[in-house]
C-alpha cells in the first residue's frame, strides 16, 4: 500500500511539474509566436541596426556591472565571515530595500543640487546649484556602480554560506604551509572555488540587468537609452512607430540575456583559469580585509545616507538647496499613506506571505517526494532557470497575451500565478541547496528504528531545517513584496501590491508623500529578514 | 636548521600536554615524534608551523636557521608541512596542484612535476581532476606536492597511514629518497618506527 | 459542511470570474501618481456615496494599460462585463480609443452639460479629433512657463526671448524628454511661434510638405538651443513632476507646466519656492481639455453617467478649480451659471499664477503632428 501511495505521490510531483512546464512554455511561446508573427525579418533586421547603440550600451553596462559586483561582494564576503559579527546581518536586510528609493536617493545625493553639493556649498558658499552637466559617460558609470552596489547584498547572502562550504580555513593552512602567501590563498584558491558556485545568483543578477526598469529610466544613459526602458515606453505608447518596435525588441532582449550568460560562462572560465594558474599573488603580501572592509563600508554608508534622505524626504515640507536639513516639516506624506494604503498595504503584506509559505511547500513536497527521482530534480532545475533567464518583462508579456487566450480565468488569478512563478526559482534553488547540506544520515538512522518519512519529516529534518526554511520564506517574502512589473503590465492596474502605488506616487509631485510610501514598503521585508537572519546566526541547535 | 626552545603546550584546562621541550635539528638530519593518542603531536607541528588553536595556550621559541620566527605567518617561516588529513585543491587538477606548490622562480617546474609522478607510477593521473582519486593515490600526490615544493625544513604527520603494505614501501623510498637529497631538517609523527628510514632521533611525548 | 462548500465556491469564484469583484458601482480608472488628484477624487467619492454611488479609484501609471484592457476584452468579445466605467483621457489616447470603437456614447445628454463653455472649440475636439459626444470635457489646461523671481527678473515671453535666455543662462532651462506628453505639447507651443500660417497645425500632418519646413525649422531651433539647456541636452527630466524639484533647488530658473496653476499650488504645498511665478508667451499658449469618457462594455453605465453630471456641476468644479484643492481650471461657462454658483469660484488673488492679461489660446495641433514631431525628434537626437 505503501508503495501505491508513493507512486501516486511521484506522479503529483510530475503533475504539477508538467502543468508548470506547460504554463511556462505557453507564456514563452505565446510571446514568442506574437512577436515572430507580427514581425518582418527585413523589419527585425532594421531594428536591430537602428537599435544599435542602445543594445551596446545595454550590455556594456550589465555586463560591467554584474563584474564589479561579483568582486565587490568577494571581497566584503571575505571581510563579513572573517569578521563575523552583527554587521553581516545589516547588510543582508539591505537586499530589502526598494529599488526605486535607492535610484532617487542616488540622483539626490550626486545631483548637482544634492547632498554632496549642498555639503560642499557650506565651504564655498555659493547659494545656486553648479551648472548640472551630466552626460551619458557619467550615466553609464553612476548607472554600473549603483547597480553593481545595490546587487551586493544579495550577492554576499548567497555567498557566506559558499564561503563556508568552501573550508576557508582548511585551504588557507594548506597554502601558507608551501609558503604562499593569504593573498594566494584568496585569489589562486578561494576566489575560483567561490565563484564557480556563484553561477547561479550571477544568472539572477544579469536576468535582473537586461529586465530592470527603475535604474535603467532614473539612472541610465539616454542617447541612446536602454533596451530596457524602449521596452516599457513602447508597452505604454500611442506613437505607432514606437508599438511597431515592441516585437523586435522583445527578440532582441531574449537573444541579448542569451549573449550575455554565454559571454559570462565563457568569461568565468577563463577567470577561473586565470586564477587558478597564476603566481602573481604567491609571493605578495597584503591585507586583502582592507579592501573587503572598504566596500563594506562604502555599502553601509551609500545606503544609510540612502535611507537617511529618504526619511527626511518623507518629513520634509520645504528642503531646498542649499540646506543640508529640512527647514520646514511635515507627517502630511505618512498619514496620507496610513490613510489612504493601509489596507492595501496589508493586503500585499499577507498576499506575498501567503505566496511564499505555498510555493515553500510545493518546493518542499516535490523535493521531499522525489528524493530518488533525478529526472524531477532536472526539470525542476529547468523550469527555474527558464523563469530566471527569460527577463521577467517579456515573461509577463507573454502571461498578459495569453490572458487574452484563457479569458475564463480571472485577473485576480493570473496575478497571483504571476507572483508565484517568479518566486518559484528562489524557492527551490535555496530548498534544494538546503536539503543537499542536510545530513542523510539523520534520516537513515530514523529509517532503521521503523520511523515513517512522515514523522521523520515533521519530527527531524523540519526542526533542523527551520533555520534554512525561515531565510528561503524571508528571501521569497522580499522578492515577492517588491514585484511591481505584474501590476503594470499583467494586470494593467486592477490589481496591485503596494510597490506599485509607491512607484505611481513617484512619478507624481509629492517626493514625501512617496518617499513615506517607500520607507514603509522597505518596513516588512527589512524587519522580516532582520529577524530571520540573527535568529539564524544565534539560534543553538 | 630548526630549532625549538621551551616549548609549552596546554589544554583548555590548562593541562600541560608537552612541557619543556627542547630540540634542534640539523639540515639532513631526520627526527620522529612518537607518543600515543592526544599527546599533542599534531599540535606542535602546527605550533612549529604557526598555526595555532583557540583552545590551546602556547608558549615557548622556534629558530629556523638561528632566527626566530614566533612573530611570522606561516607562509614566511620557511617551514612546510605535510598534514595527517592533507588537502589537494578540488579545484585544480592533479598537474595543477603541483604546479602550484613548486617554487616560482624554477623554470623546470612541469618536468619536474612529470617525473615525480612518474618516480610514484601515477604519470596516467597528471591532469586528472583530484576527486576522482583514490586514498593511496590522493597521499601520494599530497608528498609528490611537498617534495616539488623543495623545503628545506619539512614537519610531517603520519604520511604513510593512508597507503597499503605494498605502495607503502614504493612511496616510503621515494620519499626519504628526496628528502635526503634536499638535505631536508625533517621532523616525522608516526606511530610506526619501522616506518622511518635512518631516524637520528626519537623524541617521546 | 457549508462553511467548507462556501470556501470552496469563494475560491472557484476567485479563479474563474474574469473581473475583479468590486462592490464599487463605479470603477474609474485615472492616473494615480498626484496626492493632490488623489484627494480630490477621494472628496468626490465621498460626496457620491450620499447620493448611493460607490466610486472607485483605479490608481494607474498611465492610461495606456487601461485601453489595453478594452482591446483585449474587444478581441475577446467581452461586450457586457468590463472592468473599467470610467475614464479620464484625452489627445491621441481618445483617437486610438475613438478610432478602435471602445468608447459608449453620445454621454453628452448628461444634465450638468449644459454648463458646458460650448463656445471653446476644444470642448468639441480634442486634439483635432472631433469628440462627437463621446467624452466629456472635465478640466482646462493651458501652457505656461514657471519660473524663479529671484533669479530672473524679466522671463522671456516669446521663442526669440528664450532663446536668448537659454544662451545666457546655460544650463538653467530643460523640458520633459520627448515622448513625455508635456515635452510634445513644449515643441507644439514651439512650432507655433515658428510656423508662417498657424493654421497648417490644424490640418493632418499629411498635408505638410515633404520635407515639412515648419519641422525642420523646429529642429533647428533645438538643435541650437541643445547645448546650453540642462546637462547640455544630453539628459532630460522623464516628466514636468521631475521638473519641480529642480527647479525648486533652483538648478533650473525656467521651467514648463501645462496646468497655469501649478506654481500656486506647489507654493501652497511647500514644493516650490514663495518667489515662484507664472508667465507664458504673448503670442498665445496652446491650451487643451481633458475629458471623461465610458468604455464600450461598462456594467454600470447609468451610474457612470452619474458620476460625470457630478464631476462637471459647479460645485465640483469650484473645488477642482481651487488652489487650495486641486487648482485645475475650469470647463464651465460663468454667463451659464447664477450668482450662487458663481459665487463657488473665488477670486483667485495668488501672485504665484498668471498675471490677470489676456493669454490667446492656441488650439492643440491635429493629433497626427505628435507623432510626427516626436518621430523627428527622435530622428535628430537620439
Amino acid at each position: 500500500m505503501s508503495g501505491l501511495k508513493l507512486l501516486i505521490n511521484q506522479n503529483i510531483s510530475f503533475l504539477i511539474i508538467f502543468l508548470l512546464f506547460g504554463i511556462v512554455f505557453l507564456v514563452i511561446g505565446n510571446i514568442l509566436y506574437e512577436s515572430i508573427n507580427q514581425l518582418s525579418f527585413k523589419s527585425f533586421m532594421n531594428d536591430l541596426m537602428n537599435f544599435l547603440p542602445s543594445i551596446s550600451v545595454t550590455f556594456f553596462n550589465n555586463i560591467l556591472s554584474t563584474i564589479c559586483a561579483i568582486f565587490i561582494a568577494f571581497f566584503i564576503t571575505e571581510y563579513l565571515y572573517k569578521k563575523s559579527s552583527f554587521s553581516s546581518s545589516f547588510l543582508i536586510v539591505l537586499i530589502s530595500f526598494p529599488h526605486i528609493s535607492y535610484c532617487i536617493g542616488i540622483t539626490y545625493l550626486f545631483a548637482t543640487s544634492g547632498l554632496f553639493a549642498r555639503l560642499f556649498a557650506i565651504f564655498y558658499g555659493n547659494e545656486v546649484p553648479f551648472i548640472s552637466s551630466r552626460g551619458d559617460g557619467l550615466a553609464n558609470f553612476i548607472y554600473i556602480f549603483s547597480l553593481a552596489l545595490r546587487e551586493v547584498p544579495f550577492l554576499v547572502l548567497i555567498g557566506l554560506s559558499v564561503w563556508k562550504k568552501i573550508n576557508p580555513n582548511q585551504i588557507q593552512q594548506q597554502v601558507s604551509v608551501l609558503g604562499h602567501s593569504d593573498l594566494s590563498t584568496l585569489m589562486n584558491c578561494i576566489f575560483p572555488l567561490w565563484i564557480k558556485s556563484m553561477g547561479l545568483p550571477i544568472l539572477i543578477i544579469i536576468a535582473f540587468g537586461f529586465s530592470n526598469f527603475e535604474f535603467s529610466s532614473i539612472l541610465g544613459p539616454q542617447f541612446p537609452d536602454m533596451i530596457n526602458v524602449k521596452i516599457i515606453v513602447s508597452w505604454y505608447s500611442t506613437n505607432t512607430e514606437l508599438m511597431r518596435h515592441l516585437n523586435s525588441l522583445i527578440m532582441i532582449t531574449i537573444l541579448g540575456v542569451g549573449l550575455a550568460i554565454l559571454l559570462l560562462f565563457f568569461l568565468r572560465k577563463a577567470i577561473v583559469s586565470y586564477f587558478t594558474n597564476t603566481r602573481l599573488f604567491i609571493s605578495i603580501n597584503y591585507n586583502t580585509l582592507l579592501i573587503g572592509k572598504f566596500f563594506f563600508l562604502i555599502v553601509i554608508l551609500l545606503f544609510t545616507a540612502i535611507i537617511f534622505i529618504t526619511f527626511f524626504l518623507s518629513i520634509s515640507k520645504s528642503w531646498f538647496f542649499p540646506s543640508i536639513f529640512p527647514t520646514t516639516f511635515t507627517l502630511k506624506g505618512w498619514s496620507y499613506m496610513i490613510e489612504n494604503y493601509s489596507v492595501l498595504f496589508f493586503h500585499s503584506i499577507f498576499l506575498s506571505a501567503i505566496i511564499s509559505i505555498f510555493n515553500l511547500i510545493i518546493m518542499t513536497y516535490m523535493i521531499e517526494i522525489s528524493q530518488n527521482i533525478k529526472n524531477i530534480f532536472k526539470m525542476l532545475f529547468l523550469l527555474s532557470l527558464m523563469i530566471l533567464v527569460i527577463p521577467q518583462n517579456i515573461m509577463l508579456m507573454g502571461i498578459s497575451n495569453l490572458m487574452s487566450s484563457l479569458p475564463f480565468f480571472s485577473i485576480k488569478t493570473w496575478f497571483y500565478f504571476s507572483l508565484f512563478i517568479y518566486i518559484l526559482p528562489y524557492t527551490y534553488f535555496m530548498t534544494k541547496q538546503s536539503y543537499d547540506d542536510f545530513n542523510p544520515q539523520y534520516i537513515e538512522n530514523a529509517d532503521v528504528l521503523g520511523i515513517t518519512r512522515l514523522k521523520s519529516f515533521f519530527y527531524i529534518k523540519l526542526p533542523i531545517m527551520t533555520n534554512d526554511f525561515l531565510i528561503i520564506f524571508g528571501v521569497s517574502f522580499s522578492v515577492c513584496f517588491y514585484q511591481f512589473l505584474q501590476g503594470i503590465i499583467v494586470t494593467k492596474g486592477e490589481e496591485l501590491l503596494f510597490n506599485n502605488e509607491v512607484l505611481i506616487l513617484f512619478s507624481g509631485e509629492s517626493i514625501s508623500t512617496a518617499s513615506s510610501g517607500s520607507l514603509l514598503n522597505f518596513f516588512p521585508a527589512g524587519l522580516l529578514l532582520t529577524i530571520i537572519y540573527i535568529r539564524y546566526r544565534y539560534a543553538r541547535m | 636548521m630548526l630549532e625549538c626552545k621551551y616549548i609549552n603546550i596546554q589544554n583548555e584546562k590548562n593541562i600541560f600536554l608537552i612541557e619543556n621541550l627542547n630540540f634542534r635539528i640539523e639540515q639532513s638530519q631526520i627526527f620522529t615524534l612518537t607518543g600515543p593518542s592526544g599527546a599533542g603531536k599534531s599540535t606542535l607541528l602546527k605550533y612549529i608551523c604557526g598555526i595555532k588553536q583557540n583552545s590551546f595556550t602556547y608558549s615557548g621559541d622556534i629558530f629556523v636557521n638561528k632566527s626566530l620566527v614566533n612573530h611570522l605567518p606561516t607562509n614566511q617561516r620557511e617551514v612546510r608541512m605535510i598534514f595527517q588529513n592533507d588537502l589537494l585543491f578540488p579545484h585544480m587538477n592533479v598537474m595543477e596542484n603541483l604546479l602550484f606548490a613548486a617554487p616560482i622562480t624554477d623554470k623546470k617546474n612541469k618536468e619536474d612535476a612529470l617525473f615525480l609522478l612518474d618516480k610514484l607510477n601515477l604519470s596516467h593521473l597528471s591532469y586528472k581532476n583530484t576527486n576522482t582519486l583514490s586514498g593511496g593515490e590522493y597521499s601520494r600526490i599530497c608528498l609528490a606536492r611537498i617534495i616539488i615544493n623543495k623545503p628545506s625544513i619539512l614537519l610531517v604527520d603520519e604520511p604513510f597511514s593512508n597507503l597499503d603494505a605494498k605502495t607503502k614501501n614504493m612511496t616510503r623510498e621515494f620519499f626519504f629518497k628526496n628528502i635526503s637529497e634536499m638535505k631536508c631538517a625533517t621532523l616525522i609523527v608516526s606511530h610506526d618506527l619501522d616506518d622511518i628510514y635512518n631516524y637520528d632521533k626519537v623524541i617521546k611525548l | 459542511m457549508n462553511f467548507f462548500f462556501n470556501i470552496f465556491i469563494k475560491i472557484l469564484s476567485l479563479i474563474f470570474i474574469h473581473h475583479s469583484l468590486y462592490s464599487a458601482d463605479v470603477n474609474f480608472h485615472a492616473w494615480g501618481g498626484s496626492v493632490i488628484i488623489n484627494d480630490f477624487i477621494k472628496q468626490a467619492s465621498k460626496d457620491l456615496k450620499k447620493k448611493n454611488i460607490i466610486l472607485n479609484h483605479t490608481k494607474i501609471t498611465d492610461i495606456a494599460e487601461s485601453i489595453k484592457i478594452l482591446e483585449t476584452d474587444k478581441k475577446i468579445n467581452n461586450l457586457q462585463k468590463g472592468s473599467i466605467d470610467l475614464m479620464w483621457v484625452n489627445g491621441e489616447n481618445f483617437h486610438r480609443l475613438k478610432k478602435n470603437q471602445l468608447l459608449f456614447g453620445p454621454i453628452d445628454t448628461i444634465d450638468n452639460y449644459k454648463f458646458i463653455n460650448t463656445l471653446d472649440q476644444s470642448m468639441h475636439n480634442d486634439f483635432g479629433e472631433p469628440v462627437e459626444g463621446l467624452e466629456v470635457p472635465w478640466g482646462r489646461a493651458q501652457f505656461v512657463l514657471i519660473y524663479d523671481s529671484k533669479l530672473i527678473q524679466k522671463p522671456p515671453q516669446t521663442i526669440e526671448q528664450l532663446r536668448k535666455f537659454i544662451k545666457n543662462n546655460p544650463g538653467r532651462f530643460t523640458y520633459p524628454q520627448i515622448p513625455d506628453f508635456h515635452g510634445t505639447t513644449f515643441l507644439k507651443q514651439l512650432l507655433y511661434e515658428i510656423v508662417d500660417d498657424q493654421s497648417i497645425l490644424q490640418k493632418p500632418f499629411s498635408n505638410c510638405l515633404n520635407p515639412c519646413e515648419p519641422l525642420k525649422n523646429l529642429m533647428i531651433y533645438l538643435k541650437d538651443i541643445h547645448p546650453f539647456l540642462w546637462n547640455q541636452g544630453k539628459r532630460f527630466p522623464k516628466s514636468a513632476a521631475e521638473t519641480v524639484p529642480l527647479l525648486s533647488n533652483r538648478e533650473l530658473w525656467l521651467t514648463i507646466s501645462f496646468n497655469p496653476n501649478m506654481a500656486a499650488v506647489n507654493v501652497s504645498s511647500g514644493n516650490l519656492r514663495d518667489v515662484t511665478r507664472t508667465t507664458s508667451f504673448i503670442g498665445g499658449a496652446i491650451g487643451n481639455t481633458h475629458y471623461l469618457a465610458i468604455p464600450f462594455n461598462s456594467p454600470n453605465k447609468k451610474a457612470s453617467l452619474e458620476v460625470i453630471n457630478y464631476l462637471i456641476s459647479p460645485q465640483s468644479q469650484a473645488d477642482k478649480s481651487n488652489i487650495e484643492i486641486w487648482g485645475d481650471p475650469t470647463v464651465l461657462d460663468f454667463t451659464k451659471m447664477n450668482e450662487i454658483q458663481k459665487k463657488m469660484f473665488l477670486d483667485k488673488q495668488s501672485v504665484h499664477i498668471l498675471p490677470n492679461y489676456q493669454i490667446p489660446y492656441l488650439e492643440e495641433p491635429h493629433y497626427s503632428w505628435t507623432e510626427a514631431i516626436e518621430n523627428e525628434w527622435f530622428k535628430t537626437f537620439n
